[in-house]
């Protein structure tokens, strides 16, 4: 289950789970299964971390960059890297400025 | 050494009168009267419809001086300090016209007829334009009016009232004071202003006016530079600086000039035939048009093709080669210095096609590594260009005058890899590569890659800047005819990240057309800047 501070971004959140993984399917060196990546990331994404999710600093770097031409999200890896699981990258995500 | 290279060490002594030294504009008109003496009737000229031998076209270049001199009499004069500028259509009196001022000692800013009514405004005011001769109305922005004609449809326009430039204008004209030694004298009337253009700005990013004197415009007509021609073929605009000095030294080394109007050039593989023509220039997207539409079976079997400054990518030479042979000679140049290397055409393929040629004799080459740390390892570094031009005079009572000048540590922007046989290699625009995050990119790997792929006709890399990156990599590009872009984008964008890692092009953008300057260069930082990030 979403977390209640996660519950109650969950439309955006839903967006943001595909905008990240629309991201992470562009960088050099994607998870292997990204479907079942995104069914973990939609139930409990508190589950994965951000190594679980290929973003190591170079991943981080593409991520971000994808996210910002492709969806229009504005996020930096300096951002992402500060951050510990996938559920609090999805709410940054789905609370970042839009370009 | 390659007869190409050989060429440009000979000296031809330029024979002056008897007393004190003529005009600047005296001694080019003069080489040009004698390289032409020996056959006047020698076909100098084919504009379209209209051939003029080279006799001919000495006669119309006096005549327009003498309808100029009469026209500037009928309004009174004109300052001498007043920079002209030209503004006319693609005709042979355009041409003819900048013969007669430079004859005259009159250096004319060409008015580049792409740019828009404000850019006009805006260089004859920088320049400090106090002239203007036109075959055609000015806009009103420029706050000039008709004074007089001068023939034809060939007007004087002046500033009206009050509007009088508030730029630069033309330097006074050195006297050469008699108690110089006769060399000493000869430099001064040589280094007087023969020609004004606007560069296009490839290394600055800014279009600048540059000048050239009259010592380098003699220096490089006794020494040759480019591959000798017998008819070149030219597909120009008048008002293009580069066309334009590249027409006027065709000429005057006794070669024939085959122009053609822009608009006529679909018709140019059946020009280049019937006109005889044995030299094209072109750049590499002519290269590609010719290979796209199989050109080469009615370009006839002898003519040879020159390109310079613009790079002629490997997987292109290779294509090129395999169709039509050895036919394509290579160019290192810049609107500044002229060529500054030259790659014979039996050497296309060498250092896997990414050579630029050898250094011209009078051209020296130092590689400031430090400009390009990051490229210090693999022996590349930015150019640093010494070039000597050299000009030989015979006086009746003084012999011979030599005379040389160096133009010293000019940086044309390029970084280049020099072999161990002698050969340059071009790695790319120092300001072309860029930095994403704190790796060097350059684009031309990202156009290498690219272009080799049959889906793709045309492809331009570039940086687009980011506060957050520095500038990321992307790259436009045109697919060919009937090809699906949802299907082949991420094909090409996998197929880039295979190659090239988290370096690849985080962007391939579709476009009918790549977006191009007036000398058909991409715009890269266009590009960059529509597709700039936060």
């Amino acid at each position: 289950m979403f977390s209640p501070s996660l519950a109650s971004l969950m439309p955006a959140c839903a967006d943001a789970v595909d905008q990240l993984i629309a991201a992470l399917a562009l960088i050099s060196l994607p998870p292997s299964d990204l479907e079942s990546l995104g069914d973990t990331l939609r139930r409990d994404p508190g589950r994965l971390s951000l190594v679980d999710l290929g973003l190591d600093s170079l991943g981080r770097l593409e991520a971000c960059i994808a996210l910002e031409i492709d969806q229009g999200v504005l996020i930096t890896p300096e951002t992402v890297a500060s951050l510990h699981g996938a559920d609090q990258l999805l709410r940054r995500i789905a609370a970042a400025p839009r370009a | 050494m390659s007869p190409l290279i050989q060429r440009v060490l000979a000296p031809t002594p330029l024979p002056l009168p008897a007393g004190p030294l003529p005009s600047a504009g005296w001694m080019l008109r003069e080489l040009h009267r004698l390289r032409l003496a020996a056959d006047p009737g020698r076909e100098a000229l084919r504009f379209s419809d209209q051939v003029l031998s080279h006799g001919e076209l000495l006669q119309r270049v006096d005549h327009w001086q003498e309808r100029l001199e009469a026209a500037v009499a009928r309004i009174g004069g004109l300052r001498p300090d007043r920079l002209w500028a030209v503004c006319g259509s693609d005709t042979v009196d355009n041409l003819l016209l900048g013969f007669a001022q430079l004859y005259a000692g009159r250096p004319m800013l060409l008015l580049p007829l792409h740019a828009g009514e404000e850019e006009r405004a805006s260089l004859v005011h920088r320049a400090g334009v106090g002239v203007v001769l036109t075959d055609q109305p000015l806009p009103a922005a420029l706050g000039m009016e008709p004074r007089t004609v001068v023939e034809g449809d060939w007007q004087i326009w002046t500033p009206q009232a009050g509007q009088e430039p508030p730029g630069v204008g033309l330097p006074a004209a050195a006297e050469p004071s008699a108690s110089l030694g006769i060399a000493e004298q000869a430099r001064v009337i040589l280094d007087q202003v023969a020609g004004i253009a606007l560069s296009s700005g490839t290394t600055t990013g800014v279009p600048a006016i540059q000048t050239s004197s009259y010592f380098e415009a003699l220096a490089m007509l006794q020494h040759p530079e480019w591959p000798p021609s017998r008819r070149m073929l030219f597909s120009f605009r008048m008002q293009f600086g580069a066309s334009r000095n590249w027409a006027l030294r065709t000429l005057l080394e006794g070669a024939t000039l085959c122009c053609i109007r822009v608009s006529e050039r679909p018709e140019l593989p059946e020009l280049a035939g019937r006109l005889e023509a044995d030299t094209l220039p072109v750049n590499p997207t002519y290269l590609e048009e010719m290979l796209a539409q199989r050109l080469e079976q009615r370009f006839p079997a002898s003519l040879a093709f020159v390109t310079g400054t613009d790079r002629v990518p490997a997987g292109l030479r290779r294509r090129f080669h395999g169709r039509f042979g050895p036919r394509l000679t290579i160019a290192l140049a810049n609107s500044r210095l002229g060529p500054l290397t030259l790659l014979p055409p039996e050497q296309l393929l060498a250092h896997d096609g990414e050579t630029v040629g050898f250094p011209l004799p009078n051209v020296r080459f130092g590689f400031d590594a430090e400009a390009a740390p990051a490229w210090q390892a693999q022996g590349i570094g930015e150019a640093v260009v010494a070039k000597t031009l050299r000009v030989r005079l015979q006086h009746p009572e003084h012999g011979l005058i030599d005379l040389d000048q160096t133009l010293e540590a000019v940086r044309p922007g390029d970084l280049l890899r020099l072999w161990p046989d002698g050969l340059l290699s071009f790695a790319g625009r120092a300001n072309d590569v860029f930095l994403f995050r704190s790796v060097l990119v350059s684009p031309h790997e990202i156009e290498d890659l690219l272009s080799e792929d049959p889906a793709v006709q045309e492809v331009v890399g570039f940086g687009a800047p980011s506060s957050v990156y520095g500038a990321v990599p992307m790259a436009a590009l045109c697919l060919r005819a009937g090809l699906d872009p949802e299907h082949q984008l991420p094909r090409l964008r996998r197929l880039c990240q295979d190659a090239m890692g988290y370096r690849a092009p985080k962007a391939l953008i579709p476009m009918e057309a790549i977006p191009r300057g007036p000398t058909g260069k991409p715009l890269r930082r266009e590009l960059a800047r529509l597709h700039a990030l936060s």
